[in-house]
Parts: structure tokens; sequence; C-alpha cells
């Protein structure tokens, strides 16, 4: 019995972990093109425009996501600054610190809206760009090129930017608690705080993100040491390799 | 004298083969210019086309220039204003 348990636990795990990350992964060209089927140009280019129309629809639709839990958001954050100014008043903290500590808050927040909304745009572009790479992969598949060390790379520069794009609408989706008012000597060490651990997530999302960047340059790099890669194009006749 | 009119007869046709030869051949020539001239910017296009293909959206040169141009906000200068309010306090 305990047994079984566990293994429903198991798929349970794998089966929420699936649907996730379904939900979040890119659609790709690789997973509409099969290397072994010839395809005409024309059947080509149309499965690009669909897959493009499927990343188009998947990012309108997380930002329409992200637009509603804002809304959410904000409520909250109303709240939030509503007790910062009560505790700001209860322990009797100057008027002008008061301010300014309201408005460093205000801040923290609106900052991280803008980066995150920032690291998103940076991730489409590079969905946008793996797109064309994998689309010149597949050209140069087709005329019989070697390019496993480009899909291998593509495989690496795919992970990395769904790694990203997650960590990315995690901190979207933070909201972060007011600093702890103690006393007016405290006042800067506490609001420290605050700054510090916004500095410490944007920096953890930010490498992330540039790490996506560069696994994407490196399959580029790959594929720009196929001979005259760019003047590949579908053959009418396709000469898979292996 | 009836040999010398034929003969003359025979000069002025050749004549007249001579003139229609020079005529086709200079119409001939003409078109033949005409078309040599229009080559010219076909071989313009050409280079065009091939210069339009290097540029197409997928190619190397293009995701590499791309790439380059993506770049991320420097978080220093993002925090700037908020270090000046923490610095006030």
């Amino acid at each position: 019995m305990r047994t079984l348990f566990f293994v429903l636990v198991i798929f349970s795990v794998f089966l929420v972990g699936g649907i996730a990350f379904s939900q979040t992964s890119t659609p790709r060209l690789f997973g509409v093109i099969n290397d072994k089927q010839p395809i005409q140009a024309k059947d080509f280019q149309q499965k690009r425009e669909e897959i493009k129309e499927q990343i188009k629809k998947m990012r309108m639709e997380y930002k329409k996501e992200l637009r509603e839990k804002r809304e959410e958001m904000k409520t909250k954050m109303d709240e939030l600054r509503g007790q910062l100014r009560e505790s700001l008043r209860e322990r009797k903290i100057d008027e002008k610190k008061s301010l300014i500590v309201e408005r460093i808050y205000e801040r923290i927040n609106a900052l991280n809206e803008r980066l995150t909304n920032h690291y998103l745009n940076v991730l489409e572009k590079l969905e946008t760009m793996l797109e064309r790479i994998e689309s010149r992969t597949a050209k140069a598949k087709m005329n019989g090129k070697d390019v496993r060390e480009v899909e291998l790379a593509i495989e690496k520069a795919h992970d990395a930017i769904n790694k990203a794009i997650l960590a990315v609408k995690n901190q979207a989706e933070k909201i972060y608690q007011p600093p702890q008012i103690t006393n007016e000597e405290n006042l800067k060490l506490e609001v420290g705080k605050i700054r510090k651990q916004l500095l410490d997530d944007l920096k953890a999302v930010e490498k992330m993100v540039k790490e996506a960047r560069d696994t994407l340059r490196q399959a580029a790099v790959l594929l720009a040491q196929i001979p005259k890669v760019d003047e590949l194009e579908v053959p009418t006749t396709t000469t898979p390799s292996n | 004298m009836e040999q010398k009119k034929e003969v003359k007869k025979h000069i002025n046709s050749l004549l007249i083969l001579l003139v229609i030869v020079v005529i086709v051949g200079g119409v001939f020539f003409y078109w033949y210019w005409m078309m040599s001239k229009n080559r010219v910017p076909e071989t313009i296009d050409t280079s065009k086309e091939v210069e339009r293909v290097l540029l197409k959206e997928d190619s190397v040169s293009k995701i590499g220039e791309e790439l380059n141009k993506i770049e991320t906000l420097d978080l220093e200068t993002e925090f700037k204003e908020i270090d000046q309010d923490l610095n006030s306090l």
C-alpha cells in the first residue's frame, strides 16, 4: 500500500511537472519538421509561420495573465503601503524621512516591474533568434551538412531560455514586503535590507538571461562555421544526413 | 547590246540585294546592341538578389548582428534613484 502511494506521488510530480513545462516551453520548429521526409520550400515556410504564430500567441496569453496578476498585486501593495505608513506613524518617525521610506518602497516594487518587463522583452528576442537559428540549421541539414553540434547547442539554448523565462515570471509576480520599522536610527539599515534583497534577486535573474543569450550565441557561432550556410535553402529533393 | 542590258540588270539586282543585306545587317546589329545594353541591368539585379538572400532574417550574419544588439540594462544605474534616497535617510 505504501509503495503504491509512493508510486502515485512520484507519478503526480512528473505529471504536474510535465504539464507545467509544456505550458512554458517554447514551440519548436524542430518538433514539426521531420528531416527524414522531403519537404517543399513552401511547406517549410508555412511551418515556420505556424511556429511563429504559436510563440506569439503564448507571449500574448502570458502578458494578459501577468496584467491580471499585477492588478491583483496592486491591491495587495496598497495594503502593504498602508501598513508601512501606519508603522512609521506609530514609531513617530520624522515626516520627511517617512516620505523617503515610502518612496523607496514604492520604487522597489516599480523597479522590479520595470526590470522584469525588460528581461521578458530580451527573452522574447532570444526566442525569435532561436527560431531563426533552427530554420537555418534545418536548411543546412536538408542540404546534407553535419549539424549535430549545432543541434546540441540549440537544445542547450532552448533549455536556458525556458529556465530564464520561468525565473523572470516568478520574479515578476513577487511583491516585496515593507521594511520593519523599529526606530529612526535603524531606518537606513532596514530599508537597505529590501534594497539588497531586490538587487540579489534581479542579479540572479539577470545571470540566467545572460546565460541564455550566451548559449544562443554559441549556437549561432557553430552554425556560422558551416561553409556558405547562408546560401543554403530548402532543396527540391532533400538528402537528409544521419 | 542585249547582253549588256542583261549584265546591267544583274548588277542592279546585286546592288539591291547588297543594300537589303546591309539594311538587314544594320537592323540586326542595332537589335544585338540594344539587347546587350539591356543585359547590364539584369546583372545588377542578380547581385541585388544575392545581397537580399544574404540578408534573409534566418541568415547567420543577420542573426549575429541582431544578437549583438541585445543588451541588458545596467543594474547599478537602475538602482541609482533608490540609493540617492537611501543615502538621505
